[in-house]
């Protein structure tokens, strides 16, 4: 975002001071604030340390290798370039919005059969939980978690899309001049209990974490 | 540099963003463009090669300002290997002026300020999303001496943070003396010059210093009365004025007119006193 007209920032000030001036000079030091009366402080602070730095005596060291001193520099840039890199990848990440559980699963190169085994659950569930079915409070934290590591995604992406409104299946066609009856989310654990094609060693591992009621 | 008409050779470059103090956006010096459109023509091979070179003389000479654009623009078509290429040459080019630049750091500090510089460089550059890399397009070694004040100034104060009176920057001793000792009253007119004091009994003919020959003179003084000394004789500041604009020592210190003058006689006497000249 560039700035207005008339609006000079302190940064755009020193750049001008330092683009006009050769070298530092009380002269035009004056001249500046005179210029820029609300940035006095900063212009003479500035001018002082451009003063120190081009004027204080050398302090006494060995030999400086400059082929050393730019590797150096250029390990610094390397890294710079990894940190940036990885900030991109995860607020590409965090910004990553699912639109359909199926979709993202076949996105990342998995069949329905093949994600479903590896979160624990059947076919069949996987599919409740593509049309937002089942309610996301009933949820386990592993499920979660899971989906989350398996989709390349952050908790907060598969939470935003489970609270999501229940999805009609695709090719489901409304006849009625009414809206459709939206029934209530289901609980996970009532699915787990009540759903027939799903594993035996699934179904006793997801009802040991399921939380004891009061 | 060959001339070219560039409008009807070549096609147009990314233009810049960046605004200056008056709003206008900033362009790149035509010479700037002209290099940048004559290195589109070269190989990723050659334009390594052309880049390398650092005779400024030389017809092939790459500017520095053209470099960072195409150093932009490498990165962001993601050719890496010749972005990392050009990064290095750049970073080849700035070494040296940033070693002079902090060299009145202590050594660790100095490294620290060197790699510090070279990152924000970078960042800026490549990273800036305000299109302040763009001035590095228009005037490279004002913006590179812009962030090693910066730099060195932010360095200045950790050290002082850091050691407060202890010995830092290059002999920086800090308030090592009594500021509110009486001395006796420093002429207000300037007599002293860095001739006079390093020439105790001057002849007519003004003798002229080399600057390393005054820097190591200026290795004897403590902080701050040194900056002050500097400031005073070597850059004509006031000691006091009654110009609110006026940027004098007693303002900028913060202590009384009489407290600096007391520094800048201190000053005078320790030189003087090194010079193994009595001033009686």
């Amino acid at each position: 975002m560039n700035n207005q007209p008339d609006q000079e920032t302190l940064e755009q000030v020193l750049d001008a001071y330092m683009a006009a001036s050769l070298e530092p000079s009380r002269k035009n030091l004056i001249e500046w604030i005179r210029k820029y009366p609300k940035y006095q402080q900063e212009l003479t602070d500035f001018t002082v340390s451009w003063i120190q730095m081009e004027t204080l005596p050398p302090y006494e060291r060995e030999e400086i290798d400059l082929e050393t001193m730019s590797l150096r520099g250029m390990s610094v840039v390397q890294n710079l370039l990894f940190q940036k890199n990885k900030v991109t990848a995860d607020r590409e990440q965090s910004q990553k919005i699912i639109k359909s559980l199926l979709k993202e699963c076949s996105s990342e190169g998995y069949s329905q059969e093949q994600f479903a085994r590896n979160q624990f659950i059947s076919p069949a569930m996987l599919r409740k939980l593509d049309l937002r079915l089942i309610s996301y409070e009933t949820m386990p934290v592993p499920l979660l978690e899971s989906l989350a590591s398996l989709l390349h995604c952050t908790l907060t992406n598969i939470a935003i899309y489970f609270q999501g409104p229940q999805l009609q299946p695709v090719g489901a066609r409304q006849k009625s001049k009414q809206g459709p009856i939206i029934s209530e989310k289901r609980n996970f654990f009532d699915e787990v209990r009540n759903d027939l094609t799903l594993d035996e060693e699934f179904r006793q591992y997801w009802l040991s974490v399921e939380p004891k009621k009061d | 540099m060959p001339q070219i008409n560039v409008s009807q050779s070549f096609p147009d470059l990314e233009p810049l963003t960046h605004r200056n103090k008056h709003g206008e956006i900033v362009q790149r010096p035509s010479d700037v463009d002209e290099v940048i459109h004559i290195s589109l023509l070269h190989s990723s091979e050659e334009l390594v090669e052309v880049a390398k070179i650092e005779d400024k003389t030389d017809v092939r000479f790459i500017s520095e300002e053209a470099l960072v654009y195409l150093t932009c623009l490498n990165f962001r078509t993601g050719n890496k290997e010749i972005t990392d290429e050009l990064i290095s040459i750049l970073i080849k080019r700035c070494t040296r002026f940033l070693q002079n630049r902090f060299c009145s750091l202590p050594e660790n500090e100095a490294n620290e300020a060197y790699e510090k510089a070279i990152e924000v460089l970078f960042d800026t550059i490549l990273f800036r999303e305000d299109g302040r890399g763009d001035f590095f397009q228009v005037k490279f070694w004002a913006g590179l001496k812009r962030i090693s004040i910066d730099v060195f100034r932010h360095f200045v104060r950790e050290i002082r943070k850091k050691r407060k009176s202890i010995v830092s920057l290059s002999e920086f001793t800090g308030d090592d003396f009594n500021e509110d000792e009486e001395y006796p009253e420093f002429p207000v007119s300037k007599s002293i010059s860095y001739t006079e004091i390093t020439d105790p009994e001057p002849s007519v003919e003004k003798i002229t210093f080399e600057p390393d020959e005054i820097k190591d003179l200026l290795k004897v003084l403590t902080e701050p009365i040194r900056t002050a000394y500097i400031l005073y004789h070597g850059y004509d500041w006031q000691i006091e004025s009654v110009d609110p604009t006026e940027p004098t020592l007693s303002k900028h210190f913060r202590k009384t007119p009489r407290t600096i003058r007391n520094w800048l006689y201190k000053a005078q006497e320790i030189l003087i006193n090194n010079q193994g000249v009595d001033h009686e």
